[in-house]
Order: C-alpha cells, then sequence, then structure tokens
C-alpha cells in the first residue's frame, strides 16, 4: 500500500467508527437544528425589537378621539406598530384574554388637546422587562411626533387647528430625507436565523472536533491501539495524515449537514459566492481537525480532552462571533476577534454572506485559516504520541 | 444511618480525587457567565463607529455630526469623519456600523425649503447599531423639519438681507427686530403644547412582576443553575460507575440498605452542587453587589433544587441500556432544559412563548425563583409553595431512584 493508502485507510477506517458513536451523532446531527432554532429565534426577537422587524400588535383604546386619529395611526405605524384602535376601555371582569399591549386615552383626546389640556395616553404591556423598553421607546417617539405635528400645524395655521391643516403638514415634502441601504451588494439585512446558521455552524464544528475528535485519540492511546498502529508497517507521518484525514471528514460532515438543514428547515441564504463560502468552510474545517489533533495528542484522558475541548470551543465561540452578532461587544472583544480562528471564519462569511463583497475579499480569511492549520499540524505532529 | 453516612463519605471522597470534573462543572459556566457579564453586564455597551462624509461642512451638518456623540450616545458610537472614497471602502469591508452622507446644499435646502436627501448605509452584519445610529438620523432630520416650518420664513428673510445689502454691514436693525418678533410669537404659540408636554405617556409598571434588576444581574441565576444542571448531571451518571465496580450489587443484597445508600448520594449531591453553585453565586453576587442576606436562602435554594435535579438526573440515567446511551438521553434533555430555562438568556430577553414554556420546565422553576431571591428588596422572597415544589420534587425522585435500583438497575 502506498502512503496516501495508508493514510485514507487509517481516515476511512476513523470515521465510520465515529460515526457510530451515539455521542458524535447527537452533537453532529442533533444538536446544531435545535441551536439553530432556538438561538434564532431569540436574536430574530431582538431584531424585531429593535428596528425593521415585523409590526408589533397594539390595541389602541379611545372614546371619541376625533381628527387626531389618523395622525396617531400614522405616527405608531412608522414605528412599527399595527395599531387596532377600540371604543371602548376593554373591561377586566370581561372573559376573554386582555390585549398584550394597549394604549389607553381619555375621550375625547382631540377635543382635549386642543383645548389646552394635557392629555395622557397609559401604555400597558405584558412584555418582558428588555422589550418593555424597546416598546415604551417607540410608543414615545410617536406621540412626541403627533405633538410636533400639532404644534407647527397648530403655529402655522390661520385659524383654529383642523384635520385639514394636519393633512397639508402631512403632504409637505420633507426637506431633509433619509435614504437608507444596506452596505454591500445584498439588500435584505441578514437577521434572525441567517445570522444565527453560521455562527452556530462554526462553533459546533470546533466543539465536535475538540471534543469527539480529540477524545477518540485519547481513547485510543488509553486501549493500546495507537501502539498497535505503531508496530504496523505504516510511518509516523501516514497515521498522523490518516487521524487528521479521519477528523477532517468528520468536520465535512458537520459543516455539510448544517449547511443542508440550514438552508431547507431555515431558510438560509449563502450569497451568490457559494464556492467561496464552500472554501472558507473547507478552510475552517482543516483548522479544526488540526486542533483536534493536536488537543488529543496533548491531552492525558479521555476526560481532559473533553473538558478541555468544551472551554475552548465554548471560549473561542463567544469572542470570536459566533454567539452574538460582534458590534454589541466591548472594544477589546472586537479588537481580540481579528486574531482568532473563528473571528476570521465569522468574518470571512460575513464578507460573503452579509455583504456580498465577492470572492476575493474572504481571501485574506481563508489564508489565515490555511496557515493556522498547517502551523497546529505542524505542531501536532510534533506532539503526537503514541502511548 | 451508618450506611447513610458511609454512602456519603464515600462519594465525597471519590468526587475530590476526580478534580477535572470538578473544574469543568465549575469552568463552564463562570467562562460563559464571565462573557455574558463582559457583554451585557452592568456598564458594557456596545460600541460602534459612524463615518460621515460631510459634503456640505456646514453650520447645520455640523450639528447633525454632533447630535451622534451627545450624553449616552456618544458612549455607543464614535463619529469619524472620512472622504466617500475611504468611507465606502470601509462600509463595504464591514469596518463601521454605518455611513452617512450629507450632500452639498443640506444647509440651502433647510434655508431654501428644497427638499435633499442624505444617504446612510448601514452594516448588514450588525443589527443593533445601525438600527439606532438610524432611529437618531430619522428624529435630528423631523427636528430640522419642524424647525424649518416654524421660523424657516423669518431665517430667509435674514439671510436674503444678508447676502442682498451691498455695504456687507448685514440685515438692517428693523429686520432683525420684526423677526426676533415673529421668533417670539411662533415660541409662545407653541409654547402651551411643549410647557408642559400637552401629550405625554405613562407606562403601567406590572404589578406581579419582581422589579427590574439590571441586565447582567439577570443572567446570574442562569448561569448558576448551568453549574448546577452540568453537576447534578455528572454526579447522576455516577451510578453506572457504581454498577460496573459492582458496589450497587452489593448495597441490593443488603437487605434494607438501598435507601440509606441513596438517601447518603442524595447528600453528597447536596454538598457538591452546593459548593459548585455556591461558589457561582458568591461570585456573581460580589460582582452584582447583591445583599448578603440573600445568600443564605439563595444556596439553600440552589441546594435543594440540586438535589432534586441530581435525583430526577438519576432515574434519567437508568432508563438507559448502557451508560452511553444514557448519557446521550440526558444530554438531549439537558441543552434543550438549559436554552429555555434561562441559562443561555434570561427570561426577560426570551420571546414570550419560550419564556412561559421554560418557566414550566424543573431548571426553570428554579431559576425563576432564584431570580427572584437575588432581585427582590427582602431576603426569603421565595414562597412557601415553591420551596414545598422542590422538596417533593426531590424525595419523589429519590423514591424513583431507588425503585428502579431495586427492580433491576442495580442487579444487572
Amino acid at each position: 500500500m502506498s502512503s496516501v493508502e495508508n493514510a485514507l485507510f487509517i481516515s476511512g477506517h476513523d470515521i465510520r467508527y465515529q460515526l457510530r458513536q451515539g455521542a458524535t451523532l447527537l452533537w453532529l446531527f442533533v444538536m446544531p437544528p435545535i441551536f439553530f432554532f432556538f438561538i434564532g429565534t431569540v436574536t430574530g426577537g431582538f431584531s424585531s425589537g429593535v428596528s425593521g422587524g415585523p409590526a408589533t400588535p397594539l390595541t389602541v383604546v379611545a372614546a371619541s378621539p376625533g381628527f387626531l386619529q389618523p395622525q396617531i395611526d400614522m405616527r405608531l405605524r412608522e414605528n412599527d406598530f399595527a395599531p387596532q384602535w377600540q371604543d371602548i376601555a376593554f373591561a377586566t371582569e370581561d372573559s376573554e384574554q386582555p390585549p398584550a399591549r394597549s394604549l389607553t386615552f381619555p375621550d375625547l383626546l382631540s377635543d382635549r388637546l386642543i383645548a389646552g389640556e394635557q392629555v395622557i395616553g397609559n401604555f400597558e404591556t405584558s412584555a418582558s422587562s428588555l422589550r418593555r423598553d424597546f416598546e415604551k421607546i417607540r410608543i414615545q417617539r410617536s406621540l412626541y411626533t403627533v405633538l410636533a405635528d400639532v404644534a407647527v400645524a397648530d403655529a402655522t395655521s390661520p385659524a383654529t387647528l383642523t384635520a385639514a391643516d394636519l393633512e397639508a403638514l402631512n403632504a409637505e415634502p420633507r426637506i431633509w430625507g433619509l435614504q437608507v441601504e444596506p452596505a454591500g451588494k445584498r439588500q435584505k439585512i441578514p437577521t434572525g436565523f441567517d445570522q444565527a446558521v453560521p455562527g452556530i455552524m462554526v462553533m459546533f464544528t470546533l466543539l465536535v472536533l475538540l471534543t469527539s475528535g480529540a477524545s477518540m485519540l485519547a481513547i485510543e492511546r488509553r486501549q493500546g491501539l495507537l501502539r498497535r498502529l505503531a508496530s504496523a508497517p505504516i510511518s509516523r507521518h501516514e497515521i498522523v495524515a490518516g487521524k487528521w484525514g479521519g477528523r477532517m471528514a468528520l468536520a465535512v460532515v458537520q459543516v455539510g449537514f448544517a449547511m443542508v438543514v440550514g438552508t431547507l428547515l431555515f431558510g438560509m441564504r449563502w450569497g451568490p459566492d457559494l464556492a467561496m463560502v464552500l472554501a472558507v468552510l473547507f478552510g475552517w474545517a482543516a483548522f479544526c481537525a488540526s486542533a483536534g489533533l493536536l488537543l488529543g495528542s496533548i491531552a492525558r484522558t479521555e476526560g481532559q480532552a473533553v473538558g478541555l475541548g468544551v472551554l475552548a470551543a465554548n471560549l473561542l465561540a463567544a469572542l470570536g462571533g459566533c454567539w452574538w452578532p460582534i458590534e454589541i461587544t466591548p472594544d477589546w472583544m472586537q479588537s481580540l476577534q481579528n486574531l482568532l480562528p473563528t473571528g476570521w471564519a465569522m468574518d470571512g462569511l460575513h464578507k460573503l454572506i452579509s455583504f456580498e463583497a465577492g470572492a476575493a475579499s474572504a481571501v485574506p480569511q481563508l489564508a489565515a485559516l490555511l496557515l493556522g492549520t498547517v502551523v497546529l499540524l505542524g505542531v501536532a505532529v510534533q506532539r503526537f504520541r503514541y502511548d | 444511618m451508618r450506611i447513610l453516612l458511609q454512602s456519603m463519605r464515600k462519594d465525597l471522597s471519590r468526587w475530590r480525587r476526580d478534580s477535572s470534573a470538578l473544574l469543568t462543572w465549575i469552568l463552564i459556566p463562570f467562562v460563559i457567565g464571565g462573557l455574558m457579564t463582559f457583554v451585557v453586564g452592568d456598564g458594557a455597551k456596545p460600541h460602534g463607529v459612524l463615518l460621515l462624509v460631510d459634503q456640505d461642512e456646514s453650520l447645520l451638518s455640523g450639528l447633525v455630526a454632533g447630535a451622534y456623540t451627545r450624553g449616552e450616545l456618544g458612549e455607543l458610537l464614535s463619529v469619524e469623519k472620512v472622504s466617500l472614497e475611504e468611507g465606502t471602502e470601509r462600509i463595504n469591508a464591514g469596518d463601521a456600523s454605518g455611513l452617512l452622507l450629507i450632500p452639498e446644499g443640506f444647509e440651502d435646502a433647510f434655508f431654501d425649503a428644497e427638499p435633499v436627501t442624505l444617504t446612510l448605509r448601514t452594516n448588514p452584519s450588525q443589527t443593533i447599531l445601525p438600527g439606532i445610529i438610524r432611529d437618531v438620523t430619522e428624529i435630528v432630520l423631523d427636528a430640522g423639519f419642524y424647525a424649518q416650518k416654524l421660523f424657516g420664513e423669518e431665517i430667509r428673510s435674514i439671510r436674503q438681507a444678508s447676502s442682498t445689502n451691498e455695504k456687507g454691514t448685514g440685515p438692517s436693525a428693523e429686520l432683525v427686530s420684526a423677526v426676533a418678533v415673529a421668533v417670539r410669537q411662533r415660541i409662545v404659540e407653541i409654547d402651551p403644547y411643549l410647557n408642559p408636554l400637552a401629550l405625554e405617556v405613562e407606562v403601567a409598571e406590572p404589578v406581579d412582576t419582581a422589579p427590574v434588576a439590571p441586565m447582567g444581574l439577570l443572567f446570574l441565576p442562569g448561569i448558576i443553575l448551568m453549574a448546577v444542571m452540568f453537576s447534578a448531571n455528572g454526579l447522576a451518571a455516577d451510578y453506572w460507575v457504581e454498577r460496573e465496580q459492582g458496589t450497587l450489587r452489593r448495597i441490593h443484597c443488603a437487605p434494607g440498605q438501598l435507601g440509606a445508600f441513596v438517601a447518603g448520594k442524595g447528600l453528597a449531591a447536596i454538598v457538591v452542587i452546593g459548593l459548585i453553585g455556591g461558589l457561582t453565586l458568591l461570585v456573581g453576587s460580589l460582582y452584582h453587589g447583591v445583599g448578603t442576606v440573600r445568600f443564605l436562602p439563595s444556596l439553600l435554594w440552589i441546594s435543594v433544587s440540586g438535589l432534586a435535579l441530581f435525583a430526577w438526573f438519576s432515574v434519567l440515567q437508568m432508563l438507559g441500556s448502557t451508560q452511553r446511551a444514557a448519557n446521550i438521553l440526558s444530554s438531549l434533555l439537558l441543552f434543550p432544559l438549559l436554552m429555555a430555562g434561562g441559562s443561555f438568556f434570561p427570561f426577560a430577553a426570551l420571546p414570550d412563548w419560550i419564556a412561559a414554556v421554560g418557566r414550566h420546565t424543573p431548571n426553570g422553576f428554579v431559576v425563576d425563583r432564584l431570580t427572584t431571591e437575588i432581585t427582590s428588596t427582602a431576603a426569603w422572597a421565595i414562597d412557601a409553595q415553591s420551596w414545598l415544589i422542590v422538596l417533593l420534587m426531590a424525595a419523589s425522585g429519590l423514591a424513583v431512584t431507588s425503585w428502579r435500583l431495586k427492580s433491576g438497575f442495580a442487579r444487572a
């Protein structure tokens, strides 16, 4: 058998063995979709609470609101609410479920406001504390804009304020318009699953390789399998190459499965440069395979490999921007991301998927990953031991 | 009683020797909790860069640029003036949260009531900071519109007088005086709407929820429960080791000792979980400044709840046909429970439906009450019913564990 055949024989055996392990299958095929769903749902909720998400249902209770109703309605809609107007207050003794959000005005609100009486809207929401704050800001912005409309229309109107004055103000062109567009070529800003899937995929590839990939080497060492391989007519380099190949195959299975699930179940769009996305993920898989091999060579026991693997994977994933958009982290974390392999992978994927910046834009990240792969593999070859 | 104490001492002695497992159970929540605290903790704020291409270079464009660095907003954003080429290159490379282009003619548009459009290009890999930049820009531009509607005519007349005055002495005293009167008149007209605000909003505080706590503190109960869940699961897997070593078979053969053996393991679990959870609680409490009077009830709650979780993880372990199958089964439950139960994100940050489901999971129930204890104004805030529930959960879990041991697991 040639050297390549020897290495492929070991790789093939390793990947077959790994894919028969229930724990590996769990982390390879079951956990990623669960994490995609959970993280994507939660972070999708964050973005809808901040800007541009789906409109928030709101019950507006006001008896005879008068001519200000359309103005308030318009400003609420501009701030991502979907108001539904009710004439009477919800009676608490009714058996119906109360609305999740309500904004209640005193009766005759237009008349009161024009008469110089202060009108106070009472906002109630069942949202949790974080979302409550976002909703409060949006409600305040809506009503204060209405107040500015009323003040300006009244001041510029020769007679008592009417609906026609507000319509005239609304029809006036804004002297300063704002056109908002995402940078890069992509027109739809990725949120929710589009943000979560690449991050979780990068994290799980590292996690599986640093735990299953590393611990298997420790087990083989403990069981004497590596010693037996050492006595076989196979060189050290062939064995290491074979072990690396087995881990690489595992990483490729992980990435491939996550991409298929991300696309089919979560509608993930990978951008126009799919080949480069695959190249970056291939580079990432190679890096993880080398890291798994190195950790397996360093760890003394299976438990040590798993413990260190879980810790390192979580730490690198969080600091590299896999858990959350890196924008929300402090400055030092943002700087640190540029030095971490998880950061290189995420940065490359963002350029290709979020910015659609072209294949060439991710070349530096891919090069960094491949260089990291070679360096780690070199150290792993040196540290590889049979017992 | 002797068997109970021996069982407890044996377990504690064995766990003391397995320092790598203990360290993992402590370190994982510490690492995750530490990072979470760095990111969302008290005082931790995101920070981004707004690239500004000011092609107008006027007083008004300068005022717009200044709006992003005032007050708390200045802690979130830094404004960098750049050329269009540099700005485009940087925003396309993801090197900023947004790029705002103020075109030439921005100030003239205000005076001449001629529309002009600003362009904001946002970083598509970010969500929060571009949203804030957009909101602030819209508010500033709205303010400009209203100011122009109110005072545009007067400002225009001053401007025209300045530009047409051949002597270069500026507008006449009469004109300035007339404009001042007109401006004052406008201010008087709008004053009743603004002082006090004629349209105000009051946000009703929910009557049945705990006081709003800092976001960083809200992560603490979930992180503690993560440590507790990892330890409880790891401790429960020990039944397989005991079985492999033949301990369970020997105990099963000795009449009437199985119950004491299980109770001893339960006591050992309380000690280990209490230590791990207590250490996490102590560090978290010191960092967040949680009052010392809440430490004891919180620790007690963590320990008793930890026993209940340990007992039911033990039952789960014994459902597997092999140790590997049992580990897969428990992992399959452990992580979804941690997610829904508020260990990855606090309930306050979860979508309502996930939070509602999560509060009904065993660990979510514990997190919910622990949050109450940690954030309430007085100590011992957890109600008696909740204490009763976890005590019953622990007792029933230990009883089912004993039954499962007797009915076959210990004999194998």
